[in-house]
Formats: C-alpha cells, structure tokens, sequence
C-alpha cells in the first residue's frame, strides 16, 4: 500500500490533538516507506505543494475507488463510466458483482406529500444502486403511484395521461434494479380499482414473484381468489379455501417457500400456494404486524397501554403453529422516555430482511434497533417512515423478461 | 504491556514519522486490523502503524475514541441517563463536524479507514465523497478525484451515447 498522506504532511505544523509524544524516530526510519526521487519533476512538485488545496492531491488507488464506488447509486455509476478508461473497468466490474443478492439500500414509506411510496435511501447501510424515481416507467406513463414494496419489487399503479380517471390505470410490477417491468392483465371482475393486489416476492427465488387478489362478493366475502404467477404470466380463478368470514388486512403479502401469507383482521394469517390448492391459516399470538427476516416468519406487538413494551415472536418450526418469544424490550427506554405523552405513537414499522434489526418510530424520529447488542441507531429525527417496508435491490432477471 | 486507570489495558501506537500515542486497547480494536493483531498475540509492548502519518493517526484515534461502545464503567454515570436514541443521534451530528476536512485529509482519512478496517469511518468518508461527487459534472469529478480523462475524443463520445440516460 502506498504511504497514506504526502511527505508533505510531516512537516505541516498542525499539532495532533491525540496525546502524542515523540518517540525515537530511528526505530521506525528502517520500516518507512521510501519515495522514488525524479530529479526532473522534483521542482515542479515542490510548485504543487505551495497551493496544495488549488492543486488536484495524489489519486486513490483503485481499492479505494472501488470502496467508494460500491456506494453508488446505478444510474450514477454509468455515468462515472463517463470519467475515462480507468473507471470504466472499475464501474463495469462492479456492475457484474451487483448482481448477486445485496444489503438493504432503504426503505419505501408512505410519504404524506406525495401519493403512494416514496423512497428514502439509507446511507451508510450499504450501497445506493437504483433510480428511485422509477424514470425507466415514466418514459412509459405521465403518472403513477407505488403502492407495494415487496423486497426487491414494486407494485405501482400507472396512468398514460396524467388526467386519465384514477379508475382508468394499469397495474404494473417493476424492479427498480434491473429497470425490468410486467404489466399485470386484467383481472375478470366487475371493478378493477375495487380489487386489492398482493405482490409476493421471495429473495431466495428472485427469478420470480407473485400476485394474489383476493375476490369478494357483494357481502364482502372472499369467494374466489385470483393468482398470477410470472412463471405463467396470466391469472388464475381459484375458489377460496380459506374460512368464509375471512377478512384479509391491509398489510403487504410475505412470499415465503412457494407460498403467499396475507393477514387477517383477526389474530391470525390466511396462506396459499401458488397453484391455489393448500389453504391454511395459522394463529398467531396478539401481534401488531408480521415481517420476514433470516427466512422466518416474525410477529410483533407495542403494549401502549401497558408500559411500551415491545414483543417479538418468531416461527421457527413453520408445520406447529408454535411462536416462541425471540425478544422483548421497554420502547420508552429507547427513546429515552420515562412515560408516554398523548402525541407519541410508539410502533415497529419493519424488521430488517437479513439481520435481527428492527425499525421503530416515537412518531417524530425512526431508529434501527439492534436485538442482538440493544444498540439503537437514528435513522431521520423529522422523516415519519409510516407504512414502511425495507428495499434490497436485485438483479437477478425474472423468468418472463417484460420490457 | 502498558496498563493504567483501574486496569485498563493501553496499546501504544506509532506513526511512522516517530509519533507516539496511547490509548486504550478498546478504542484501537475498533480497528479490525489492529484487532486482529492483538488477538493473535502480535501486539506486545507497541505497533507501528506504517503508511499513516501522525496528522491522520490522531484525528483516527479521535474518531475511535468517540464511536467505542460506552458500555462497561467508561462513560461513567453519564451513559446511564442518556438514551440510546440520543446518543446515536448525538453521535451523528459529531461525525458530520468530523468529517469537514479538506479534500487531502479526506482522501488520507479514506485510504486510513480501509488499511485498518474501521467500517464505520470507512463509510463515514466514502459517503461524504460520493455525496460531494455525486451530482458534479464529468470535468469536476475528474480534478476532484485527479483522475486524467484518458478517451480518445471519439471513444468518449460513445460511451457518453451508451449511458447518455444516466445524464438525464
């Protein structure tokens, strides 16, 4: 590795503000780096050095660059490419080692100044790869809205004119990643908008997703239950299996081992396969929400009336219907509160996809709450992450390619 | 090996340019590389750190000595008051005064980072630099980053048609 810091800096007088003291400068002369002297440019150094600020520093090696790079969001990466030869290697190499499964980059919430999604980058949490603008569809669609994030996927809603009816849109799933995107068919009902569509994406399956559409009848029982699956690219009607009175919640679909997992307004989650023929619910203890983390199904709940203590559950044996408590944790202590005032909303939004981290919100500021060490991490002391659910990228290719 | 204050193990540190610096051997684990070092038994009375001059080894050894965990008697009665969301955030707004240095230390703190494997300063100074380079143009980043433009005029133009939609 070259020496950090031109020979230059020794002689600055900036006194080091750690309690240094010198040392015998003999013992480490024999270890120091030596410096190639060009006698023919050594004066023309010595003019860099006088206006060092105005004068471009030594370049970073490629390590260093490469390190800085990984951090770049995609669409700023094919313009590096731009810089010259060099970059573009590295860009280039990166590109290719993007494409296997990446750590979180941010989260999708529900934004209060826009409609759907918005998207919020994480920094420092790993690299930013993608255009969260989503301008790959808008080159398609004057207007849209992003009402799902699963994963990696978005469920948006798009209409061509910006002034088309808000009825009049078509459903589309998109990868922001790789820039790919389906447009969902119709679905054989009597009103489009008045179906909700549940994406389902599983990480460890990237090379497809799913999308169920529970159908109701006029007394708003779930009779039928549409299936599209990108593998068939069409959907299919099956009858319901599940209880009559089942009334599906309005949190997102967890994809997991082939099968869709939707909550109830009850304590209790409804599931089915892709081919729609198991049907099942399982019960889950009180709980707020569910989420998916290290390929298990996790439960969590806020008591707000008793004491702000945070519950977290976890499925680890999927066939029993048996959660084992994985945490708990007093909120208030967290934020640093001794009692909840009438304004703060305590509650978990999300649970890190990969790691034992979760995402919780006094209403004001949001925090990354490490289960393992108790350590807590702001995230925004002014952003309200509402409806939040953590995006990894991925650029893994769905079996039908889209556009 | 040095030990001093109630039994805290200290490890010497030392600059090629013959600075010395003690401190605790908790804040230099922060460094992965020092870290390994010493659990490998390679570390008894002081290590040089070669390539890192003083001027960065200090402002190295200040960040660490921020970012240590608190937990165990250091921080005192302090840390039992504080809140842990008060103090990362607290922490956030020291590392955004850290890290207002000229382009040259931040370049030197980077390269610093990396060779001792300190994640959090490492992202720390590689953030800052993405987010000063990210919306420059193509002449900027290039004397930012002092790095020669080597297409040949055509060749640029190509590969400018290629990614022209990442310039949009």
């Amino acid at each position: 590795m070259p020496p950090v810091g031109g020979v230059d800096d020794y002689t600055e007088q900036d006194s080091p503000q750690a309690t240094g003291h010198h040392g015998c400068p003999e013992d480490v002369s024999s270890s120091s780096p030596t410096l190639p002297v060009i006698a023919s440019i050594a004066s023309e150094k010595k003019k860099q050095r006088r206006d060092r600020e105005q004068q471009p520093a030594a370049s970073l090696p490629d390590d260093i660059i490469i390190e800085i790079l990984s951090r770049v969001h995609y669409k700023s990466l094919c313009r590096f490419k731009c810089v010259s030869k060099q970059w573009l290697d590295l860009c280039s190499g990166l590109d290719t080692h993007k494409r296997s499964p990446q750590a979180l980059s941010g989260l999708y919430f529900l934004d209060e100044e826009h409609q759907g999604l918005s998207f919020h980058g994480l920094t420092g949490g790993g690299p930013r790869l993608v255009d969260p603008d989503l301008s790959f569809l808008r080159k398609s669609y004057e207007s849209l809205e992003v009402t799902q994030c699963s994963s990696s996927l978005l469920l948006c809603m798009c209409w061509k004119n910006s002034y088309s009816p808000r009825g009049e849109c078509d459903y589309v799933v998109c990868n922001p990643a790789t820039e790919k995107w389906t447009l969902l068919p119709l679905i054989e009902c009597m009103d489009q908008a008045d179906v909700e569509r549940y994406l389902g994406f599983d990480a460890v399956k990237p090379s497809s997703f799913v999308v169920v559409a529970p159908l109701t009848d006029i007394y708003q029982l779930i009779r039928k239950v549409a299936i599209y699956s990108s593998g068939t690219e069409r959907w299919t009607y099956v009858e319901s299996g599940w209880a009559s009175d089942t009334m599906v919640g309005d949190q997102d679909a967890i994809f997991l081992n082939g099968i869709v997992h939707l909550t109830t307004c009850g304590s209790s989650i409804v599931t089915v396969d892709i081919e729609g023929k198991i049907w099942r619910e399982i019960r889950v203890p009180h709980f707020d929400a569910i989420g998916l983390s290290q390929g298990c199904l996790h439960a969590w709940r806020v008591d707000v009336l008793n004491g702000c203590q945070l519950s977290l559950w976890v499925l680890q044996d999927y066939d029993s219907e048996n959660w084992t408590l994985k945490h708990t944790v007093n909120v208030l202590e967290l934020f640093g509160s001794h009692c909840r005032k009438d304004h703060e909303s305590y509650m978990v939004l999300a649970i890190h996809p990969n790691c034992n981290l979760i995402f919780l919100t006094d209403g004001e500021m949001t925090v990354l709450y490490d289960t393992d060490n108790r350590k807590v991490n702001v995230i925004s002391s002014s952003v309200d992450f509402v409806g939040c659910a953590p995006y990894i990228p991925c650029f893994t290719k769905w079996l039908s390619d889209g556009r | 090996m040095a030990t001093r204050e109630a039994g805290k193990k200290m490890i010497m540190l030392k600059s090629p340019d013959g600075m010395e610096f003690e401190v605790e051997e908790a804040v230099a684990m922060e460094s992965q590389t020092i870290r390994k070092m010493i659990e490998d038994d390679c570390a008894d009375t002081a290590i040089l750190i070669p390539n890192i001059n003083s001027k960065i080894l200090s402002r190295v050894i200040e960040y660490c000595n921020k970012h240590v965990p608190t937990t165990g008697a250091t921080g005192a009665a302090a840390s039992d008051t504080v809140a842990p969301a008060a103090l990362a955030e607290d922490l956030k707004i020291w590392d955004a005064e850290f890290i207002k240095v000229n382009r040259a230390t931040r370049f030197d703190l980077i390269q610093a980072a990396s060779y001792l494997n300190i994640k959090g300063l490492l992202d720390l100074t590689s953030q800052t630099t993405i987010d000063t380079i990210s919306d420059n143009s193509l002449e900027e980043i290039r004397s930012f980053l002092s790095t020669k433009n080597d297409y040949l005029p055509e060749e640029e133009q190509t590969i400018r048609r290629e990614n022209q939609w990442a310039f949009q």
